[in-house]
């Protein structure tokens, strides 16, 4: 028996040298957020995960920001003007102190848009600024951006833009930078990150908005809904997200948590695979449009937290336009355009959730990277450009290309309004998905805390504030 | 003693090499990181970072690169990290191995006994209550036991955190949650495995010696009907390391089940291969073990 007996003592202290210090009760000046999961870094560059940017625009700014009524309002930048198509000026705050001491300078701003243009270290963001040919440094508060072509999002793509510490970044390497010594200008600041379990920031003195309402902010990783639930219920977490219409009535009511809604940019489709039968004929896409009773589905199944639109271009986004109207429901005219595409008795048809082969059609989600124009849905899902998700595999519509093209080469925005109404009457004509709705953000947040949830998904807690008892 | 040892060794060898084929050979057929990577690049900047990776090299030479670069204990960088994933990995085992081994325990714990009491008291009420509940173990996932004891505790009683791994309290629903999974088992070769011994000559021997009933029980029959229950239960550590990723989701653990898993989501190659093989590596280790500790129950072995 001793061998048993010792064995166990063994085990008994391999199990207390693995165990985490215990955990402090939670303060009263802490907010604690759940997120499903944490991105790979903390560097704003490197990662474009949803979840990374909300941790991200609490610890750095951008030149621009947004506020809640999606308006731009100056940030690390205190003015912008554009000289030329593709020429911007931005005047660069003065004052500002990163979270390490030293004091932001136009150098900074001009090395955060290198390192994300510089090839070599593989930025994900790549994509989104690669129209920038050039920032420079014109005086000590003053940079140019200077674009290759038009580049009519530039303002769009810089509300997320976060400027990182030249000296910093290069003294520490972009490894450590991103793990263990991220350094920003925004109002918290970083203390630890516990991969999968914690990330902890702390209010920074010298912010230049003044102080955040919390000293702690703590975004935790919970991947589990059903977790996430309880959580807010026992008041282990403050605010949770992307709450789903079932979950709603029990939290709306629960004592602990109050529920905050908003529609968002994030449009659902249905891609319909237009290279091969049946989707090839558009009385068949078209009758797929008529066929689906979306009202239904947004009433019953999303408690009415959607809405119906006529393309992917949503009501929220520059461009759209509320003459075009979403297709209704119609099952005898549905079978009319199947019986005229040569199908009287109706065609089974397969979609799949994500790329799959030999399919017609793809369920799919765009979120628009909170990107308020009807480019940043249309670019990417229907230009045959390599990059667009569907335009190179399913969509295949003659003359949209270049309508796309058209209003992106050009900062004439009565101009680009003009062409995205030309583009959805044509793609709602043409059909190339089955156009579905909008989607809602939800957030159940803690009675202890007041605060909204936002059209573009982030969670700018700068914003949120103790409740008044 | 040796020739088993050496026995072993090759059998370890040769089933990690099968592990990192067969990992290496799903994830080829899975899909391509790059596209994952570089979601908004255009084409020509794809393929330059896919011959960079060198995924357009034939995939015996990819294979044969991988194997000579794990001799060398390099998983390669993890694609989204972009650290080394064999750390990565590494870091989350403590986490991983502490809830499995307390769930082992747990369940050890309870099993035991219940069993015990279960045999030398068989067909009483508190053997049909044993059964019922294991019963009951064995029909429910994981993640539901998880949930609802969550709801129980945390939610209804508040007497322990819903998740989390900061705090011992935090420590004790996922391991009962997880010992839920092997306690049905345990205890049933428990029982059946003393039923077995319980009325045979040498117990009855011991008893006539005189000894007590209990010392009888552990000391003769509970060591001879332990060799099925080790190796039942070294079987089920390796189940246990499965379960754990459930259990780790659930209570948001941040062990290695939850970086495995959402690397599988990214096409991360590195980490899943270093996460597969590590894992499989423990359970080679714990079966060996398990080998091991026969010889050490079973005299007999030794001699054969």
């Amino acid at each position: 028996m001793k061998r048993w007996t010792l064995l166990a003592i063994v085990l008994a202290i391999a199990a207390l040298a693995a165990l985490p210090v215990a955990a402090q009760a939670q303060a009263k000046d802490t907010l604690t957020v759940a997120l499903v999961s944490h991105a790979p870094t903390l560097d704003p560059h490197m990662h474009f995960e949803r979840v990374g940017i909300l941790v991200n625009i609490n610890m750095f700014d951008s030149l621009l920001h947004r506020n809640p009524k999606l308006e731009f309002e100056p940030s690390l930048a205190t003015s912008w003007k554009a000289l030329t198509d593709t020429q911007w000026e931005f005047k660069i705050r003065k004052g500002v102190k990163f979270h390490n001491g030293e004091t932001l300078t136009p150098d900074d701003v001009k090395y955060s848009f290198d390192r994300v243009i510089d090839q070599t270290k593989k930025s994900p963001q790549y994509g989104n600024i690669r129209a920038i040919k050039e920032v420079r440094v014109v005086n000590p508060e003053t940079v140019h951006i200077i674009t290759d072509k038009p580049f009519p999002l530039l303002l769009e793509r810089l509300v997320f833009f976060p400027i990182v510490p030249k000296k910093h970044v290069e003294t520490v390497g972009d490894q450590a930078f991103g793990a263990t010594s991220p350094v920003g200008t925004g109002p918290w600041k970083f203390v630890e990150w516990k991969r999968d379990q914690l990330i902890r920031l702390e209010a920074f003195d010298q912010h230049w908005r003044g102080k955040p309402a919390f000293k702690t902010l703590i975004f935790r990783a919970v991947p589990e809904v059903a977790t996430m639930v309880a959580e807010i219920k026992t008041g282990g977490v403050d605010l949770i997200r992307e709450v789903s219409p079932d979950i709603q009535p029990e939290l709306k009511t629960h004592p602990m948590a109050y529920i905050s809604s908003t529609p968002i940019l994030r449009v659902h489709q249905i891609e319909l695979d237009m290279r091969v039968a049946p989707f090839d004929k558009k009385a068949v896409r078209q009758a797929a449009n008529y066929a689906i009773d979306k009202q239904t589905i947004i009433q019953k199944l999303m408690a009415g937290l959607g809405r119906q639109v006529a393309t992917v271009v949503q009501p929220l986004a520059f461009g759209f336009d509320p003459d075009i109207k979403p297709y209704p429901f119609d099952q005898k005219k549905a079978k009319e355009l199947l019986a005229q595409g040569g199908f009287p008795n109706g065609v089974d048809i397969t979609l799949h959730s994500s790329e799959g082969k030999g399919t017609h059609g793809i369920y799919g989600t765009w979120g628009n990277y909170s990107v308020f124009d009807a480019d940043a849905v249309l670019h990417p899902l229907y230009h045959s450009e390599p990059g667009g998700w569907y335009g190179k595999w399913y969509t295949r519509v003659e003359g949209l290309d270049k309508l796309i093209d058209e209003a992106r080469s050009t900062v004439d925005q009565p101009r680009r309004k003009r062409t995205y109404t030309q583009i959805q009457q044509m793609i709602r004509e043409e059909a190339p998905s089955v156009y579905l709705w909008t989607q809602y953000d939800t957030l159940a947040i803690s009675k202890k805390v007041q605060y909204a949830a936002r059209p573009d998904e982030w969670l700018w807690l700068f914003d949120a504030k103790p409740a008044a008892r | 003693m040796l020739t088993l040892l050496v026995r072993r060794v090759v059998r370890l060898v040769v089933v990690l090499v099968g592990v990192s084929l067969v990992t290496f050979a799903i994830l080829q057929a899975s899909g391509d990181p790059v596209a994952l990577m570089m979601p908004e690049a255009p084409e020509a900047d794809r393929a330059v970072l896919r011959q960079n990776m060198g995924f357009n090299d034939p995939l015996t030479i990819q294979f044969m690169r991988f194997v000579g670069n794990i001799a060398r204990g390099d998983f390669g960088q993890s694609f989204f990290h972009r650290k080394p994933a064999l750390p990565l990995v590494l870091e989350r085992m403590p986490t991983t191995m502490l809830l499995t081994v307390l769930a082992m325990g747990l369940s050890l714990g309870l099993a035991v006994p219940i069993g015990i009491f279960s045999a030398v008291r068989r067909n009483s009420l508190f053997d049909h209550a044993a059964t019922f509940v294991v019963f009951l173990g064995t029909s429910m996932p994981v993640f539901w036991t998880g949930i609802m004891l969550i709801l129980l505790f945390a939610v209804q009683f508040r007497i322990l955190p819903v998740s989390g791994w900061d705090s011992w309290a935090a420590l004790i629903l996922p391991g009962f949650t997880l010992a839920t999974f092997s306690t049905p088992l345990l205890l049933r070769i428990v029982r059946s495995s003393m039923l077995e011994v319980i009325n045979l000559d040498y117990v009855r021997t011991a008893r006539a010696k005189g000894v007590s009933e209990w010392f009888v029980i552990c000391r003769h029959a509970l060591i001879n009907a332990a060799l099925p229950l080790v190796t039942v239960a070294g079987l089920q550590f390796g189940l246990l390391l499965g379960g754990a990723i459930v259990t780790e989701t659930v209570f948001a653990v941040p062990g290695l089940g939850r970086l495995v898993v959402g690397a599988i989501r990214q096409l991360d190659f590195p980490i899943v291969q270093a996460g597969v093989f590590v894992l499989a590596l423990i359970v080679v280790l714990v079966n060996f073990a398990v080998d091991m500790l026969y010889v050490y129950l079973n005299p007999q072995i030794r001699v054969r």
